[in-house]
């Protein structure tokens, strides 16, 4: 991972020498995805934490209270991109964007024994982007359509500690597997958004981004081939990157062409 | 100008973005199957309850409860109630609907366990000597375990009568050459497998010293 992260990196500066009029930009910003089966999973142990919740509490010499998983509907996002400009109006552009999402939860019961629940997964996700951005207006600020399509690779770590009391007077069926691991996969996906651009002074821009990104991959497996599992029905988990992202950012225009202009 | 531009720009993002974090609500993409059973192991007959209403689905989507029971029985609704008169594991799986026909299932084994049976014998004659009943060396007694009991047959009866020599069947004779006190122990065993074990003292009086071979077979305790 660490090795693809220095090659796109380098080509990312790579690129910047020898292309002609180019920005190269940063930014990062809140992202949101659905993430579908992982969430769905997360309502599961929320589901069975809520339950025990509920039934210990009125079970004597039982106490403890576990607090339930957050959805993973939000994390942080990085870009660093660059943009060649061919026309005034119209550059090529290269991205590399890293993306990260985690939730959490741990307590305990104590009873007759201490039983623990703690439940952690985090997914981090880093893309390879090609594509276009159109600058419609320029009035001052300036408003550009950007488009882009690529790889998509996610990384999902995930630990399962899931300990129901002796004292719980029933038993449950569907209880996810406990243990831990880490599952990968990647897919295709493209994203599409608006963006909005100050310039501060000559080749230094403050800028906004704000689109949508269609992703889903498949399976994450992990080193045995096994696909990622986290409520134990059987069925694999897909990993749906449909979401908004809104980025704040930087962008530093460098003019490497020979007679100095832009979009010659 | 440029400074209400810039700050223009900066609070829109900003705004955009803390939006963003607090206007998605995720809802189930598929049912999850998820029940209780209570309880999930125990002596027949008995009747397991199930409980499947943690099952998970999107808000307003009603489900469809399957149940087997895994006896040959099957049942539906999100509570079920369920009889278990033979023992054995069975395995019960809950299957859930919505109204796309998308499900799921889960299963769990419920143990019905056989009742053992209980072990007991008598034997005779015997005579009472100062509170305590006695038989006397080299006298036949006859041991006698139908008394024993379980829910549907006991189907073997085996002795151990202490002094190294054993038998079976439900009634049997049996002469102690030595006085002493031997632990006589019964094993019955049902048809379902189940064991259960009764031991009995039993004091004997009289006969040759132990020290005397008798029949060549006897053994001093």
């Amino acid at each position: 991972m660490k090795g693809l992260a220095s090659v796109l990196v380098i080509l990312l500066i790579g690129g910047a020498a020898w292309a002609g009029p180019l920005e190269l930009s940063l930014s990062g910003g809140p992202a949101t995805t659905s993430l579908d089966d992982v969430n769905t999973s997360i309502l599961v142990f929320n589901t069975l934490i809520d339950h025990l919740n509920d039934t210990l509490a009125v079970i004597p010499g039982v106490t403890g209270r576990v607090q339930a998983l957050p959805p993973m509907n939000s994390g942080a996002s990085f870009r660093a991109s660059e943009r060649y400009w061919v026309a005034d109006w119209i550059a090529f552009t290269g991205a590399f964007e890293y993306y990260r999402l985690s939730t959490a939860t741990r307590g305990q019961y104590v009873g007759s024994e201490t039983s623990t629940i703690d439940v952690s997964v985090s997914l981090s996700t880093i893309s390879v982007l090609g594509g276009a951005r159109a600058q419609f207006l320029d009035a001052g600020l300036r408003l550009a359509g950007d488009a882009s399509f690529g790889y998509f690779y996610t990384t999902c770590d995930h630990a399962v500690t899931f300990d129901i009391p002796s004292e719980y007077p029933d038993v449950i069926a569907g209880v996810p597997p406990e243990g831990e691991g880490r599952n990968a996969g990647g897919t295709f996906g493209a994203q599409a958004g608006l963006s909005i651009a100050y310039p501060i002074v000559e080749g230094f821009c403050v800028e906004a981004l704000i689109a949508y990104r269609w992703a889903s991959v498949p399976a994450l497996r992990d080193a045995t081939a096994g696909s990622l599992d986290l409520d134990g029905n059987g069925r694999p988990e897909s990993v749906g990157l449909d979401g908004l992202f809104v980025h704040i950012g930087i962008s530093i225009a460098i003019d490497l062409s020979l007679d100095g202009e832009k979009g010659e | 100008m440029k400074t209400r531009r810039l700050c223009l720009l900066l609070g829109m993002g900003f705004l955009v973005a803390g939006a963003l974090g607090g206007c998605l609500q995720f809802e189930p993409s598929a049912p999850q199957a998820l029940f209780t059973a209570s309880p999930a192991e125990h002596l027949i007959p008995f009747t397991a309850s199930f409980d499947a209403t943690l099952s998970q689905r999107a808000p307003d989507e009603a489900l469809t409860y399957v149940w087997t029971f895994g006896d040959g029985s099957a049942g539906a609704g999100p509570l079920v109630d369920h009889v278990y008169s033979q023992d054995g594991s069975y395995e019960v799986v809950l299957t859930v609907y919505d109204a796309k026909g998308t499900s799921s299932s889960t299963r769990l084994t419920v143990k019905a366990l056989n009742p053992l049976p209980t072990a007991t014998f008598s034997y005779s004659p015997k005579s009472s000597m100062e509170g305590t009943y006695i038989v006397g060396a080299s006298e036949w007694v006859t041991f006698n375990a139908s008394a024993s009991t379980d829910d549907e047959e006991v189907t073997a009866y085996e002795w151990n009568f202490g002094d190294g020599t054993y038998d079976n069947g439900p009634e049997v004779r049996h002469r102690y050459t030595y006085a002493g006190t031997y632990n006589v122990a019964l094993v019955v065993t049902d048809n379902d497998g189940g064991e259960s074990t009764y031991v009995q003292q039993i004091h004997v009086e009289g006969g040759p010293p132990c020290n005397t071979d008798v029949d060549g077979g006897g053994t001093c305790q």
